[in-house]
């Protein structure tokens, strides 16, 4: 098992040097001088230039992006940092604050909306995607099916909006500035980032059901006397399970995206709003920073749920650790 | 060879007729084409974003007096006026062509290059397929939206740079695609015998590989101009992609948040309309998807 | 006085689809004793599954529905049961395994639980002592008891369908329906599983119902056998016999079309067409389209079951109606 991690860890690193190498060189390319921009605006050429000279900006690209990687250890104290492996990158244009730090400070509330999302996507999709197989071609099939259909094709912040409308303007039953502290408010910007997660695995465990219960060994085990709901509950959705965590893995990863847009609406105070925030006042090393961080973090994210795949599907989980006698096997709560 | 396709292709119709959905969808975007082409001749460019300010919010289905080219004349406003007393409905339909071409031409270029590029590392291999491969790993590792939106926002909001900024992140999608159908296809016997008649590599990828190889990608580009389009709308949105006053679904939206209260139909119907044309596009994909579907499933 | 298990009366069975009706069994009769083995031959749509499927109340729901008939297994009639009682029987008394093993054990449990299952499910010991059982039944089949804790993947096509057995005679049913239970294996390993299903079956007493389209395959298993076309059985009786001299045309077309590896035959003798739609049967005899004995009246009588001795055949040249152009008047 530790090996098969390691080995994942490993893939993954110059796939990360990869996606900074291409962030980087976006800021390197984008037109805009850094230095005139820390600047007033009325400041001669020579200024500039001497500030460029202490920022390191006159070093060549490969310099720079090792500085950025590691470091930089300017000429005199003002510009100094340790580099992305250290997680600083500089102060932000605006604020003048550590860049990673404000977006430490914000991260946890992005996680808490993100978790909220993804239960609240578990918890509908997968009843609603059992109840839509089992009772196939029934109204209430047609129901989920259109209903994942247009939950699919909503753009979120519009969903967002739709919500804040008729919820808070209208109903007046929510808030429609979102914040941590109070959880009700965060309720219709978790429906809104849950929507179209939760329409993809509806589709899925749907889907999966459909396929998993015109296998034969379902019908070896109604021919084994197994009552209807032990083959779908028992045999059945185990099977049916595994394609929908994958999609399920691969969706925490865009909820963690879909909450850049979804924050904006809300004002929520998450990354997703400092880096709309950033694009907006054109401040780069915040830019820069948050862009790296959810990528970074979306790559973590991705490589969790491929071990954690691992552990459920025993086909995959033979191959690394060998096979190990289960717990929680069929007879476990069978009733004897 | 043209009597085969003939009868290929009406065999392949029948089967997405069956699905009445994906029918709906088809029709659906046929609707949308024709009001994008018709874009200019049913609302003036300038008529949709020059200011009416007097004429700000009229409601749905109203009738007002503008100034247009100079003239003075009574408009009905299908679907209301936004803000600046400029023509919803106006605006969507020139949104629609805005979107429609964007959903082509990154699509386009996604499916031409990723295709050509995962054909390459498909069909040779080893070293070349390393490489463009990890390529592919890389660009998949940034998640699309953002890595859109960092191209844009390095590059500056405009239009060519929201078009390149979309297609590169849809690349890598066909790079995969497609690598993995020309490895199993490389294989056939077909594909010998061409070899064995002295087919140059290009000759054999181009015309014998790559027809076999379509079906996944045809699937796959449909659902990727649905989702061009909503990337589309979600940079504009965020001030990130066509600017104000160019009508764009996504900017519009920015625009009509303010008005949330007092003026909510600018804010339904460009959202209406980017969701009946991404659903569309999934419906179309669905079907597509089924009627090519090789296992032909009752 | 025999001990018969199962005595079918006249089963018909539909499928039953917005388009179209499809009678796939149409009326047949048998009976099965305890320890007989009936092999029931036919060729592919002759509704052979369909009749093991239906003694089970396994037809796919909506469309599989048992139209008519009876089916008595121990004084009860299982096309009247309900849901309830058949779980009771499935695995228990009446067990049934499938043609394809590769497919037919869940992935995801190891084959010691799937085998305790049936256990655990009709009798009330432990989980514990139904896992010894269930290592029991492995050594049974010929695989080692250390093996139960593995999963289907790890096992060979011929060592899944011994698993696959070993669920269906867990708990010692007095009825084992098989069907094709070899055809997806190769010849060695057929010969294999056959043997070892026909010696459990006379340890433990199974009675067996085998479905099979191969001659050879229900020769080396069977007393019995009955032989189907388009939902009925046209002959009936016991093996050596059928096999020896067949009363039946449609029979007689089965060995004629048999290569023999040791006679000198210019050409094989295949039946003239195909086997009719079950959706749009001819009227008569189902089979006169393509018997090379059909005379006038049997495009419209429909033949009764004539009886001589313990044999059974379905055809009119029997019923005294037409000419018996076969030469085969008595057994």
């Amino acid at each position: 098992m530790l090996k098969y991690i390691i080995r994942r860890l490993i893939h993954l690193v110059p796939v990360l040097l990869g996606v900074t190498l291409i962030v980087f060189t976006l800021t390197y390319i984008s037109p805009g001088n850094p230095a005139r921009m820390m600047l007033p605006q009325d400041s001669t050429d020579e200024q500039v230039a001497e500030l460029e000279k202490a920022m390191g900006l006159d070093e060549p690209f490969v310099m720079q992006y090792f500085h950025f990687l590691f470091g930089y250890d300017g000429p005199g104290d003002s510009f100094d940092y340790k580099g992305l492996w250290a997680l600083d990158l500089g102060r932000s244009y605006v604020s003048n604050r550590p860049v990673f730090g404000t977006i430490l400070e914000r991260f946890p509330n992005t996680m808490l909306l993100t978790f909220l999302a993804l239960v609240l996507s578990i918890v509908i999709s997968i009843p609603f995607g059992i109840i839509s197989a089992t009772r196939q071609y029934t109204k209430t099939d047609m129901a989920v099916t259109i209903a994942a259909l247009i939950g699919i094709s909503m753009p979120a912040f519009w969903l967002g909006m739709m919500l804040i409308w008729v919820f808070s303007v209208n109903l007046r039953w929510f808030p429609s500035l979102a914040n941590p502290a109070n959880l009700k408010s965060i309720i219709l910007p978790a429906l809104t980032l849950a929507a179209m997660n939760t329409a993809v695995q509806t589709r899925m465990t749907r889907s999966s059901m459909l396929e998993v219960v015109r296998q034969d060994y379902i019908r070896t085990a109604r021919a084994k006397g197994v009552d209807e709901r032990n083959v779908i509950y028992r045999h059945a959705l185990r099977n049916a399970l595994i394609p929908v965590v994958t999609v399920i893995g691969l969706q925490v990863g865009q909820l963690l995206v879909g909450a850049v847009l979804t924050e904006t609406v809300f004002s929520y105070p998450g990354i997703g709003t400092i880096m709309v925030d950033a694009i907006q006042r054109k401040d780069t090393p915040q830019i820069l920073a948050s862009v790296v961080f959810v990528a970074l973090v979306f790559a973590l994210v991705n490589l969790g749920v491929d071990i954690l795949y691992a552990f459920i599907d025993p086909r995959i989980k033979a191959q690394y650790i060998g096979v190990v006698r289960k717990k929680g096997g069929l007879l476990n709560g069978a009733k004897i | 060879m043209e009597q085969k396709y003939k009868g290929e292709f009406a065999e392949f119709w029948k089967r997405y007729r069956r699905n009445r959905l994906a029918v709906v969808g088809l029709a659906l975007i046929g609707l949308y084409v024709i009001l994008a082409l018709g874009a200019d001749l049913l609302y003036s460019y300038d008529f949709i974003t020059g200011n009416q300010i007097p004429n700000a919010f009229s409601g749905i289905a109203s009738f007002a007096e503008v100034e247009d080219g100079g003239t003075v004349r009574r408009h009905l406003y299908l679907l209301g006026a936004d803000n600046f007393g400029r023509d919803v409905a106006g605006r969507i339909i020139h949104g629609a062509r805005v979107s429609l071409i964007i959903g082509f031409v990154t699509v386009a270029f996604a499916v031409v290059i990723g295709g050509s590029l995962g054909a390459v590392a498909g069909y040779y291999g080893r070293r070349l397929e390393t490489v463009i491969m990890r390529g592919a790993d890389i660009l998949l590792a940034i998640p699309n939206i953002l890595f859109a939106l960092a191209i844009v926002a390095a590059l500056g909001p405009s239009f060519r740079n929201l078009l390149l900024a979309i297609g590169i992140t849809s690349l890598p999608v066909y790079v995969r695609l497609v690598r993995a159908s020309v490895m199993t296809v490389k294989d056939q016997e077909y594909v010998e015998a061409a070899r064995a008649q002295g087919a140059s590599d290009f000759r054999i990828i181009l015309i014998h590989i790559i027809p076999n190889c379509m079906a996944p990608v045809i699937v796959q580009a449909t659902l990727g101009i649905a989702q061009s389009i909503l990337s589309a709308a979600s940079l504009s949105f965020l001030g990130l992609g066509i600017q104000p006053p160019s009508p764009e679904w996504g900017n519009m939206l920015s625009e009509a948040r303010s008005y949330i209260i007092s003026a909510p139909h600018t804010l339904i119907f460009p959202g209406l309309a980017i969701m009946t044309v991404i659903l569309a596009y999934n419906l179309i994909g669905d079907g597509l998807r089924d009627a090519l579907d090789p296992k032909l499933k009752r | 006085m025999p001990d018969i298990q199962l005595s079918i009366r006249d089963l018909r069975v539909h499928y039953v689809t917005e388009e179209e009706d499809v009678k796939a069994v149409n009326g047949i009769s048998l009976d099965i004793e305890r320890g007989q083995s009936l092999g029931l031959v036919g060729e592919t749509g002759a509704g052979k599954t369909t009749t093991a499927l239906s003694i089970l109340k396994l037809l796919p729901k909506p469309t599989g529905q048992i139209a008519s008939g009876s089916i008595m297994f121990k004084g009860k009639d299982l096309a009247l049961a309900s849901e309830e009682e058949m779980r009771k029987i499935r695995g228990n008394e009446i067990s049934m395994i499938f043609q394809d093993p590769m497919t037919s054990l869940n992935p995801i449990f190891t084959v010691g639980d799937q085998i305790a299952e049936v256990i655990a499910l009709h009798t009330t010991i432990s989980a514990q002592e139904a896992l010894k059982r269930a290592g029991d039944m492995l050594e049974l089949v010929g695989i080692p008891r250390g093996r139960s804790n593995e999963f289907p993947h790890q096992f060979s096509g011929g060592m899944k369908q011994r698993v696959v057995i070993a669920i269906a005679l867990a708990c010692n049913p007095s009825l084992l329906l098989a069907d094709e239970p070899t055809t997806a294996l190769d010849v060695t390993i057929q010969a294999q599983v056959l043997a070892m299903i026909h010696d459990l079956k006379t340890r433990m007493k199974t009675s067996l119902l085998l479905i099979s389209h191969d001659l050879g395959v229900v020769a080396q298993v069977c007393d019995t056998v009955a032989i189907m076309y388009a939902g009925k059985i046209v002959e009936h009786g016991p093996l050596a016999k059928v096999y020896e001299k067949p009363l039946h045309p449609y029979t007689e077309g089965l060995f004629g079309s048999i290569p023999v590896l040791h006679e000198k035959k210019k050409r094989l003798k295949p039946i003239q067409g195909l086997m009719p739609n079950p959706a749009d049967l001819p009227g008569g005899c189902v089979f006169h389209p393509r018997c090379p004995y059909a005379q006038g009246p049997c495009s419209t009588t429909v033949p009764r079951v004539t009886e001589k001795g313990d044999r059974k055949v379905l055809c009119l040249m029997y019923e005294g109606i037409i000419e018996n152009r076969m030469g085969v008047a008595d057994v």
